[in-house]
């Protein structure tokens, strides 16, 4: 029986393709070549399904078959065998081939040599010295963790310094701001300065102070430290009618209490040594109505000793939370304390304790 | 105890290649052994402690920006201009030439003489991984010492 005919112009490709592949039976092929003579359109078309070859697949080779044959030491594997040699880790058959194939391959035993010099050794004079530091509980023995707390309190108390130099009052410019000079009612008389210029490397510098008024004569007593005390006896200071004292107007501005003649005057009747100390501390001096000129104000050193205070309290402040936050870093002791002086109670260092290190920063003044 | 500590900043030192980081990692190391002594057993002690030296170690090279890729896909070019004159310090030049990890796991083998499989525990990478890694790095010392005796 006639295999009916199935090629049309919309499945001729696949007969194409069956005829180039060698499907087609014999009717078929007849039938595909009346399909091509009715339709000569298409020869050019059905020509094309020319046999498809990969020729050039065949010329690519694989060089290193020989490699993937596991037939023993070939130049291609012979890293593998010398790195398993050096290694230790070659089983002693192949060690004797590998040998064998050095004896055969000269030119290898050179790079069986490299090999075996890639080998490493440790160098025995690296060692870590501070084992001591390793057993269990010493912890670290890193000094850094000192120095660089010391290094931050220090440079915070440094900075405080540095800072405060300019702030510091010099001891010869609080004398000079106090100025005693003779008032409007000894207006012929020449100024009169008080030298009591002491060296400014002293310790605590206390207010000049009037310590005593006498015949017309007052005595200001500077004080710095306890050994450098320095008395000086101005006569004919003061008129007892009108006399008053004046000190230098630009520090007079700035002074809070002032220590008028109205004390000079109290303190000539009652002929008394302190008003120095009442002047300072007591309040009912301040009386309302004062001549600009008749005042003295001894308490502009107090008031700077104040401000410096302050900012050394602010700077001590911080070098304490240094203190704790290395504390806490580092669980080391850290600690900054305040060294007092036994007699004056005032700040005389300041002690950075490391537990087993100890840095003192004496207060300058 | 000793012996482990010149051994582990040995490792360290040359990995690291800075001192106070070595000893740091070193002293971090028997800190965090104390921690857990009760539960290291004394044969797995120095096991314990390169692994724990090495992953601090490359803890550190992470937090430095200086970690590489624990990868060997640097091309090291090799420098010419340099005279050697002996084999340890050519050998030396090229330990620092290789990539981390390659340096890490040879230095394992023959400084401390770990089987892959211990190398493989200490790096947290695969024995075959090991192997590999041992393979390349044998491989580029041997060219890099046989380029240098050229010259030499």
């Amino acid at each position: 029986m006639k295999e009916k005919i199935n090629i049309n112009i919309n499945n001729y490709e696949a007969y194409f393709l069956d005829y180039h592949e060698g499907n087609l039976s014999l009717d078929l092929v007849k039938e595909l070549m009346d399909f091509l003579s009715q339709h000569p359109e298409l020869k050019e078309e059905f020509e094309s399904f020319d046999p498809l070859t990969l020729q050039d697949a065949e010329k690519t080779v694989y060089a290193e078959k020989e490699a993937l044959k596991k037939q023993g030491i070939n130049p291609y594997t012979f890293d593998n065998y010398a790195i398993e040699y050096i290694e230790r880790t070659l089983p002693p058959v192949l060690q004797n081939d590998l040998k064998a194939f050095i004896i055969q391959n000269p030119l290898y035993k050179k790079e069986l040599k490299l090999y075996q010099q890639t080998k490493l050794s440790p160098d025995t004079s690296i060692i870590f010295e501070d084992k001591h530091s390793l057993k269990k509980g010493i912890g670290r023995s890193n000094t850094w963790y000192y120095w660089a707390a010391a290094a931050s309190v220090a440079l915070i108390i440094g900075v405080y310094f540095v800072l405060n130099k300019n702030a510091t009052p010099d001891a010869n410019t609080l004398v000079k701001h106090n100025l005693i000079k003779d008032t409007d009612a000894i207006a012929n008389r020449a100024v009169k300065t008080i030298d009591t210029t002491v060296s400014a490397q002293r310790k605590v510098f206390t207010p000049p102070v009037i310590s005593k008024i006498k015949n017309n004569a007052v005595t200001i007593k500077t004080h710095f430290g306890k050994e450098n005390r320095n008395e000086k006896t101005i006569p004919n200071i003061i008129n007892r009618d009108s006399s008053a004292m004046v000190i230098n107007k630009e520090v007079e501005d700035r002074l809070p209490m002032p220590v008028k003649k109205q004390d000079i005057d109290s303190s000539l009747s009652k002929n008394s040594s302190s008003i120095t100390k009442s002047s300072m501390h007591d309040t009912s001096f301040v009386k309302k109505d004062v001549a600009k000129n008749n005042v003295i104000r001894p308490e502009v050193v107090t008031a700077k000793i104040h401000q410096e205070s302050n900012t050394r309290k602010i700077l001590v402040f911080m070098a304490a939370l240094t203190c704790k936050g290395l504390h806490k870093l580092t669980g080391q002791h850290i600690e900054l304390e305040k060294k007092f002086d036994s007699d004056t109670t005032n700040i005389v260092a300041y002690q950075l304790d490391l537990g087993n290190k100890k840095f003192q920063f004496p207060v300058r003044e | 105890m000793d012996m482990y500590a010149d051994n582990l900043y040995r490792f360290i030192l040359k990995n690291v290649k800075d001192i106070d980081k070595a000893k740091d990692i070193v002293q971090d190391t028997y800190e965090k052994l104390w921690l857990k002594v009760s539960d290291v057993q004394s044969k797995n002690a120095k096991s314990y402690m390169f692994t724990t030296a090495y992953r601090t170690m490359i803890d550190r090279f992470r937090a430095d920006s200086r970690q590489e890729r624990l990868d060997d896909t640097h091309v090291y070019l090799h420098s010419y201009t340099k005279s050697y004159t002996d084999l340890k310090e050519i050998l030396n030049e090229a330990l620092n030439k290789l990539p981390d990890i390659q340096r890490s796991v040879i230095m394992l083998r023959d400084y401390e003489g770990y089987s892959y499989e211990e190398i493989g525990e200490i790096t947290a990478l695969n024995e075959s991984q090991v192997k590999v890694y041992i393979f390349r790095a044998r491989k580029f010392l041997k060219n890099y010492i046989g380029s240098m005796e050229v010259v030499i």
